[in-house]
């Protein structure tokens, strides 16, 4: 269906790709990036950043999903 | 000689009012229709007899079609009329109503409150024709000789009514939103999946099955940040003890590995010590949900089971009535007869000695209950052997009772600041310098202790281990049934009497799972659905306002009819738009029971003979169920395994232990629910020996 978030079969946010819950997880998932940056000194890429989340307990099941597809959609390198 | 008609709430109650008013043992049995009444003669002719909660119930008037909707005129009728399986009331109805002929007056002694008073009316108005304007009501907390025969004697000379009508409008309303929300669920679904699923919905359900909803939504999207606190060991006098860094959280990783390289193996000064005393004051009487919180707390108690194990203690006369808001104790309980009876009990003879020995003030809470004190023991001795829940929860209610006289508990808390170098580390300590009410608690007291080491200003101490440890930032803790009770408390939805079994409700429609409640996939999808068509049903500040408005009848000052068609004129508008959007809102819900019927019928455990999928597999013809292999097309597979034909299928997450093929439970009604292995059962039948279970190819481990 056209109007399905990007992520699963729930129905779009106005305004946006993806359902209510996916697009809080991305939007915390973006907005942390800069706290973390700062909390290891600037020093750390996108990819530790995600690969840190992905080994966390905490992080929660929605941002693992977006990792998971980020991960898949990116050509390795 | 005149015949006076008792009316109880539960069976036990009958007994006790009819002891107490015509002496032990002087009761007479009497059967009529196979339902027990109680006969006494004290001056007058004494029958006592008992509903079994309630035995009418709102239901739609006429006899229409389950699944219509929206349905608007709803009546009270006797309630095997009104639900399914409800035969005894029946029985129960017919005998007051032939026994009601012989009485000249009527007494309703159901338990004081919204319920009770609700039980007796309907109970007397319907079955009694009409007697509910003639009838007196008894007020009673305790189900003691003393107190039933002095609610007898100074019994109120009508009917609360004002709690009884509050008491039907919240049936009412409360039908009025269950069965039109939860049909327009149902039916939409039914059409757009062609299955048929109990989805239900209510004024509370609904908002608070929101609650966890919109917490598990925060910990699926919730990203922990990162911060590192410092572990620290100082040496002082010879003496390891543990220092804590002045900042909790460092939020930078190299300003940790500073500190830690600027301190280790230094030596430290003593700069500051600091000591100060404060006050713990005894607990507060139980009202019923601190109660089911300190149950689940102490001993992992659901709300509900804390509730059924108080009433059974209630009608044991153990303790007052437990559905309370009161944190109150007036004196007028008789505290020392109390402590005097609980004397009498080994465990709690030196307490009560103690605090017999001076003046018996309890240290109270602000909440108030106009019906009931807070829940406190009578002081009479089980007559019985408590089973071990019972046991528990008494000894957790007497306790608690009793430390509310305990004297105050004095903490003295200390700190020493140490600098090293420019850095700031503190050692703290704390210990009770007068125990007051805690030992009163026993061990549901739980005052945490820490020696602190003997310091002075100006002493050196060394840190002799300093660590950076790696800390991230927690979600929001999932609910259990005892914080997601105090959240719909707080919220002011649902009573004190019907929360617990909400929660209940939310776990038996397959919302909910696990003592730390995760909401399933069907209650993102209700609670999403509903959010989207009727918002406001979901919302805290309607079912508040209802709150109030039946509050507003308890007082008087609001007419039960008015809220009704209030009710419907809110809910008209709601039930068209969801009438008009069937298609729509059952679409929404097919993907998800599809998955769920799936997931019902589908073993996670292979074939043990090619390695497809196993399924629950009804025989068109013959129509009895079994266990077949899915792979019968492709691989001519013919693997196959019995299934119980009664009763209903529960595949369960257990493998078996004997050959780790996966468990059923079959429930029939008014059984116990029955686990068996379908491998073992043919094993054993055939008279061999159960072999481990091992598919051949494609096993998926799990």
């Amino acid at each position: 269906m056209v109007d399905q978030c990007s992520f699963c079969e729930k129905p779009r946010e106005p305004h946006s790709e993806y359902c209510g819950l996916h697009k809080v997880a991305l939007a915390n998932l973006e907005a942390q990036y800069a706290n973390w940056l700062m909390a290891f000194g600037g020093e750390l890429s996108k990819d530790e950043y995600f690969s840190k989340l992905m080994s966390l307990r905490e992080t929660g099941d929605a941002v693992k999903r977006l990792i998971t597809r980020n991960q898949q959609n990116t050509v390795p390198r | 000689m005149k015949t006076v008609l008792i009316v109880t709430e539960k069976p036990d109650a009958a007994l006790h009012v009819a002891e107490a008013l015509g002496g032990r043992n002087q009761a007479k049995r009497i059967s009529v229709k196979g339902v027990p009444f109680f006969e006494v003669t004290n001056g007058e002719r004494i029958l006592v007899c008992s509903a079994l909660g309630h035995l009418y119930a709102v239901a739609a008037k006429g006899s229409g079609s389950t699944s219509q909707y929206p349905v608007w005129d709803c009546s009270w009728k006797p309630k095997h009329l009104a639900e399914r399986g409800q035969q005894r009331q029946e029985k129960w109805i017919r005998a007051i109503t032939q026994v009601s002929k012989e009485a000249d007056r009527f007494v309703n002694a159901c338990d004081f409150d919204i319920e009770g008073s609700l039980i007796g009316y309907t109970v007397l108005k319907y079955a009694c024709n009409g007697a509910d304007e003639k009838a007196r009501r008894m007020k009673f907390s305790t189900l003691t000789e003393r107190e039933l025969r002095e609610a007898y004697a100074k019994t109120l000379p009508n009917l609360d009514f004002p709690l009884a009508f509050a008491g039907m409008c919240r049936h009412e309303v409360d039908w009025l939103f269950g069965i039109n929300l939860s049909r327009a669920l149902t039916q939409s679904a039914l059409k757009a999946s062609n299955r048929y699923l109990t989805l239900s919905t209510g004024r509370v359900q609904g908002p608070t099955l929101r609650f966890v909803v919109e917490r598990e939504k925060e910990i699926q999207a919730f990203v922990p940040t990162p911060f590192w606190t410092l572990r620290t060991k100082v040496d002082v006098n010879g003496r390891i003890v543990e220092a804590v860094y002045e900042i909790d959280r460092i939020g930078v990783k190299t300003n940790g590995e500073s500190i830690v390289k600027e301190c280790s193996g230094k030596i430290g000064t003593v700069e500051d010590l600091e000591s100060s005393t404060y006050e713990l004051s005894p607990p507060t009487p139980f009202d019923l949900s601190t109660l089911q919180s300190e149950a689940y707390r102490h001993f992992g108690y659901t709300p509900r089971l804390a509730l059924s194990i108080a009433e059974r203690l209630y009608l044991d006369q153990l303790i007052s009535y437990p559905r309370t808001s009161s944190q109150k104790l007036p004196p007028s309980i008789g505290f020392e007869e109390i402590m005097t009876g609980l004397s009498q009990v080994q465990n709690y003879q030196s307490s009560v000695r103690a605090l017999l020995a001076g003046r018996l003030v309890p240290h109270e809470g602000k909440s108030e209950d106009p019906a009931h004190p807070a829940v406190y023991p009578t002081g009479t001795a089980p007559k019985r052997n408590l089973s071990p829940q019972e046991q528990k929860l008494f000894d957790l209610i007497v306790r608690r009772f009793l430390a509310t006289f305990g004297e105050m508990a004095t903490k003295q808390s200390d700190k020493a600041t140490i600098k090293v170098g420019q850095r700031i580390f503190l050692v703290r300590g704390s210990r009770l310098l007068q125990k007051g009410w805690v030992p009163l608690y026993g061990p549901y007291a739980k005052i945490e202790e820490l020696a602190m080491p003997k310091l002075k200003e100006g002493d050196s101490v060394k840190v002799v281990e300093i660590k950076l440890e790696d800390k991230y930032t927690q979600p929001p803790s999932r609910y259990n049934p005892s914080s997601l009770l105090k959240e719909m408390e707080e919220s002011g939805i649902g009573t004190k009497a019907t929360r617990a079994e909400i929660i209940e409700t939310l776990y038996r429609r397959g919302y909910l799972r696990d003592q730390r409640m995760i909401a399933t996939p069907l209650a993102f999808q209700v609670t999403d659905i509903l959010t989207k068509y009727c918002r406001r049903v979901t919302e805290v500040t309607f079912t508040r306002e209802l709150e109030e408005k039946m509050e507003q009848i308890e007082q008087g000052s609001a007419r039960r009819e008015q809220v009704v068609l209030d009710t419907v004129d809110y809910l008209k508008p709601i039930l068209e738009e969801l009438k008009g959007r069937e298609e729509d809102v059952g679409n929404e819900l097919t993907s998800i029971i599809r998955e769920m019927w799936l997931g019902s019928i589908t073993l996670f455990v292979p074939c043990p003979e090619c390695g497809s999928t196993l399924k629950i597999i009804r025989n068109p013809r013959t129509k009895k169920r079994f266990i077949g292999c899915s792979g019968k097309w492709k691989t001519c597979c013919t693997f196959s395994l019995p299934l119980p034909q009664l009763g209903a299928l529960t595949l369960l997450e257990k493998r078996c232990p004997e050959c780790g093929f996966q468990l059923i439970q079959v429930k029939s009604r008014g059984k116990r629910p029955l686990v068996s292995c379908s491998r073992c059962y043919v094993n054993k039948a055939g008279i061999q020996k159960p072999v481990p279970y091992a598919p051949v190819r494609h096993a998926r481990s799990n």
